[in-house]
């Protein structure tokens, strides 16, 4: 294969496989402490992508500026979905969880298909078609942007682990949840906190999406699956796995559409998934081989 | 007469179907430690998760500084004074010294106070400051002590409760813990012991109590239960 | 699991004998009662084989569909080729044990990790990669247009409704056999307590796998049926997460690890989607996702849970911690 090829379909690869590893990221936050794979945070990202589509149809807000109200509501809807939906079973254990989370996920996508209808949608503004060169490659622009969105959100979270002392809480919050209330930290404070950035980061995602990609109400799920495949692939509790996991998977799929004809790709996805699963679900990049899992 | 910071009376608490503690009650009073000594399985770790909220008993009272702390949060305890250092330390093994100190003042009325509790600590604890950013997982047993009883200080209690701390360390280091239990105590803070290291956790009380089964079986101050006949027999062994 | 005595199971016969006797006294060519109960009693077998896994065992299963949509293709496949016939039973029973054998491939990895969620995640990604891999069948599976069966085969509703009729029955059976036989209180111990069940000595994994073939099973034999039914076998339908989604939500409404629950959840259910089709054709999906919802918040304990008399006073033991196992 050409050199060039080759480096254009890493850097495809990278540039998309970031916004799985955002997605990845919210998941990871989340499965810290409430122990969940929040199964619908694909439908969310999507339900964030159509809020910044129709913000761009209806109101002309160029899809980057509205990152400045999408973000914001995302975290508020996060609140809003914990203490309204995950509070009164957070206790109960995983399986109450896991189903609200389904039947959320269920909820979204046919709602979505009822009020936005099942056609798919894109945002197609001036600079969509805009491509860069870099290193003699031909960078798409939105793609670009996309990525920076992504590192942005990623640095944001990881300062917000690091350095602020709710942050801590929630990394304490994760590796014992029991040690965490004995100093004082409650459960459903850092499960709020948790599910808010999971939002946040969704969001985010979603006007990534937006600008890149063409979506439906239902690409929410197999979004939200590449996410969990990306956090799979990186190891849970791990920020930076997260997005690993994100560009690892971007790239593969990036190669695998170039080789493969049509839907084997998503194939070889879901496989590299599920033997992951299978047999070594701490990840490829975890560092923590404790039993914690 | 000192203040009577704890009073549990007629605790029972179960473990689902299963009952762990039957009737149990003692108290604490202001500047003293107490000593709850029995075996493995008898119930020690259960009375002092039951006090810090950790478990609801299903029925009994547990009274601090005359208000009921029995059925509420562990958030609520933290708040009202009373840190636990569980057995196993309870350290965050992932985020360092320094993390895990600032997280002992995670609660409101700590935070402003966080400096001068990280100074106090330090002074406890010489061996603990050069190694702020150390992970808490990577330390030695005698240090992940010293640190775990540093970070239950943080929030300043006024009724420290100790599960087991000499376990799993060697008697050198186990006699340096209970030195500074020792330093603790003239210092002023209130002390709630549970061991299994009968000689020790007797010597240091003012009084103590024996739990087998999950009822309090003997009660009396330290030199009484020290000197016991039947507690000698039981527990002492070749121990002279 | 409360002994079946006289009297209860002289009803349980009553009742089975009425709805056998449904598509003789009703036409089946003219009367809703009979594609309605014939529906209501694939979804009851559905929803029990899902409370096999989840409701008694413990764990979410939320790959339902792949067992279904596989015994299907099975069907297709098979029947396409002239390898079986119309209702075979040799083809039905092919049909559940290649999902059965799917699932003891699948679930020995998965099941033996100790964390249910990732159980659930493999189980849906199952799913999406059988759909997957069918539509990119080529010849073998006729891709994304699907099998065509011999439709000319058809003549009545009243085999397949006798045939629910069956698997409902059937699965109830399998499921009252294993929860009062010492499978049962082993699945139970799991679900309860996984590290005490395995501490008492009690092989999880092997419990787990059994509960998790005996389910896909079960759906793989729903899915045949209703491949019979339909006479056209394609990805779309036959892998839809919807063969999950409505069990799911019957079984849990009803009672989750309960005898009658899925029972009594999937003809509740049945009878509000058809009303609800008939009402209001496009927003019924979300309905589900919003019963499923509100019954875990509301209803935890099903349907069935609500009719028992209000709890004994509960002893406040100790708070359950959710904690990294």
């Amino acid at each position: 294969m050409p050199v060039d090829i080759f480096f254009q379909l890493l850097i495809n690869g990278i540039l998309f496989g970031t916004m799985y590893g955002i997605a990845a990221i919210g998941l990871s936050l989340i499965f810290g402490t409430m122990r969940i794979i929040f199964i619908a945070q694909g439908t969310l990202i999507i339900l964030a992508a159509y809020g910044s589509f129709w913000l761009f149809h209806l109101w002309g807000i160029d899809p980057y500026i509205s990152i400045l109200l999408v973000v914001p509501m995302s975290l508020i809807l996060g609140v809003a979905l914990y203490q309204g939906l995950f509070r009164k079973v957070a206790r109960a254990g995983q399986f109450p969880t896991l189903l609200i989370a389904f039947g959320l996920m269920a909820l979204l996508e046919n709602l979505m298909f009822v009020l936005f209808t099942g056609n798919s949608r894109a945002i197609a503004i001036k600079y969509s078609s805009y491509a860069l060169s870099v290193f003699g490659l031909n960078v798409s622009f939105v793609r670009l942007v996309a990525f920076a969105m992504a590192v942005l959100g990623t640095a944001a979270v990881t300062f917000f682990l690091k350095r602020t002392l709710m942050g801590k809480a929630v990394r304490a919050a994760s590796e014992s949840l029991e040690y965490a209330m004995l100093v004082g930290i409650t459960p459903h404070t850092v499960n709020t906190v948790t599910f808010a950035l999971g939002m946040g980061l969704a969001g985010l995602a979603g006007v990534a999406t937006a600008t890149t990609y063409a979506f439906d109400p239902f690409s929410g799920f197999v979004f939200g699956l590449k996410a969990m495949i990306a956090l799979a692939l990186g190891g849970m509790g791990n920020v930076m796995g997260a997005l690993l996991g994100g560009i690892v998977l971007g790239v593969v799929e990036n190669y695998g559409a170039f080789f493969l004809t049509g839907g084997w790709a998503d194939v070889i996805s879901y496989a590299v998934f599920l033997l992951v699963l299978m047999f070594k679900p701490e990840g490829l990049f975890s560092r923590d081989t404790s039993a914690k899992l | 007469m000192a203040n009577l910071l704890l009073d549990v009376s007629n605790l029972n608490v179960f473990y689902g179907d299963a009952q762990a503690l039957w009737d149990v009650g003692f108290q604490v009073y202001e500047g003293e430690v107490f000593s709850i000594i029995g075996s493995n399985g008898s119930g020690k770790s259960t009375i002092l998760r039951t006090v810090t909220g950790l478990l609801h008993p299903s029925s009994g009272k547990i009274e601090f500084l005359g208000s009921r702390i029995d059925g509420k949060s562990a958030m609520r305890v933290v708040d009202a004074g009373i840190s636990l250092v569980p057995e196993g330390r309870g350290l965050f093994s992932a985020m360092t010294v320094l993390e895990n100190l600032e997280l002992g003042a995670f609660p409101r009325r700590c935070r402003s106070q966080k400096r001068e509790s990280l100074a106090w600590v330090f002074s406890l604890f010489p061996p603990i400051t050069t190694r702020q950013d150390q992970l808490a997982g990577k330390m030695s047993g005698g240090e992940q002590q010293m640190l775990a009883i540093g970070r239950a200080l943080m929030s300043k209690p006024k009724l420290l409760m100790l599960d087991e701390p000499s376990l799993g360390l060697a008697p050198l280091v186990v006699q340096k813990v209970f030195e500074i239990i020792a330093a603790l105590k003239a210092q002023g803070v209130t002390i709630l012991l549970v061991e299994q290291n009968i000689h020790q956790a007797l010597r240091i009380a003012d009084h103590a109590c024996v739990i087998k089964t999950g009822r309090i079986s003997m009660m009396g101050t330290g030199n009484e239960l020290l000197t016991d006949p039947e507690i000698k027999k039981a527990y002492m062994g070749s121990l002279q | 699991m409360k002994r079946m005595n006289r009297k209860s199971l002289g009803l349980w016969i009553v009742l089975l004998a009425a709805c056998a006797a449904v598509p003789f006294v009703f036409d089946p060519e003219n009367s809703y009662i009979v594609y309605f109960l014939f529906m209501a009693f694939t979804y009851v077998a559905l929803s029990q084989a899902w409370n096999i896994v989840a409701g008694y065992t413990g764990q979410v299963s939320l790959g339902h569909h792949a067992f279904f949509g596989l015994g299907g293709y099975v069907i297709a496949i098979l029947w396409s080729r002239e390898l079986i016939g119309y209702l075979d039973p040799v083809g039905m029973l092919a049909a559940g044990c290649a999902a059965a054998i799917l699932a003891i491939i699948v679930g020995i990895p998965l099941l033996s990790k100790l964390r249910g969620d990732y159980f659930a995640l493999g189980t849906l990604g199952l799913g999406e990669i059988l759909r997957l891999i069918t539509v990119q069948g080529g010849a073998f599976t006729a891709g994304p247009t699907g099998i065509l069966l011999p439709s000319s085969s058809f003549n009545t509703l009243t085999p397949h409704y006798l045939i629910a009729l069956f698997l409902a029955v059937f699965a109830l059976c399998v499921t009252w056999y294993m929860a009062r036989s010492k499978i049962g209180l082993a699945l139970v111990a799991i679900r309860d307590d996984e590290a005490a069940a395995a501490a008492s000595g009690i092989n999880i994994l092997k419990f787990k796998v059994l509960a998790f073939a005996v389910g896909a099973f079960l759906a793989g034999l729903c899915g045949a049926l209703q491949a019979y039914y339909l006479f056209h076998v394609e990805p779309q339908g036959f892998y839809n997460l919807n063969w999950t989604l409505y069990p799911v939500l019957m079984c849990v409404l009803g009672g989750a690890g309960t005898l009658s629950g899925p029972v009594i959840g999937a003809v509740f259910l049945c009878a509000v989607f058809e009303l609800a089709k008939y009402a209001l054709p496009e927003i019924h999906p979300i309905f589900s996702g919003v019963l499923i919802i509100l019954a875990i918040m509301f209803v935890p304990k099903g349907l069935v849970g609500l009719k028992l008399s209000p709890m004994r006073g509960r002893k406040k033991g100790a708070v359950k911690i959710s904690e990294p196992s």
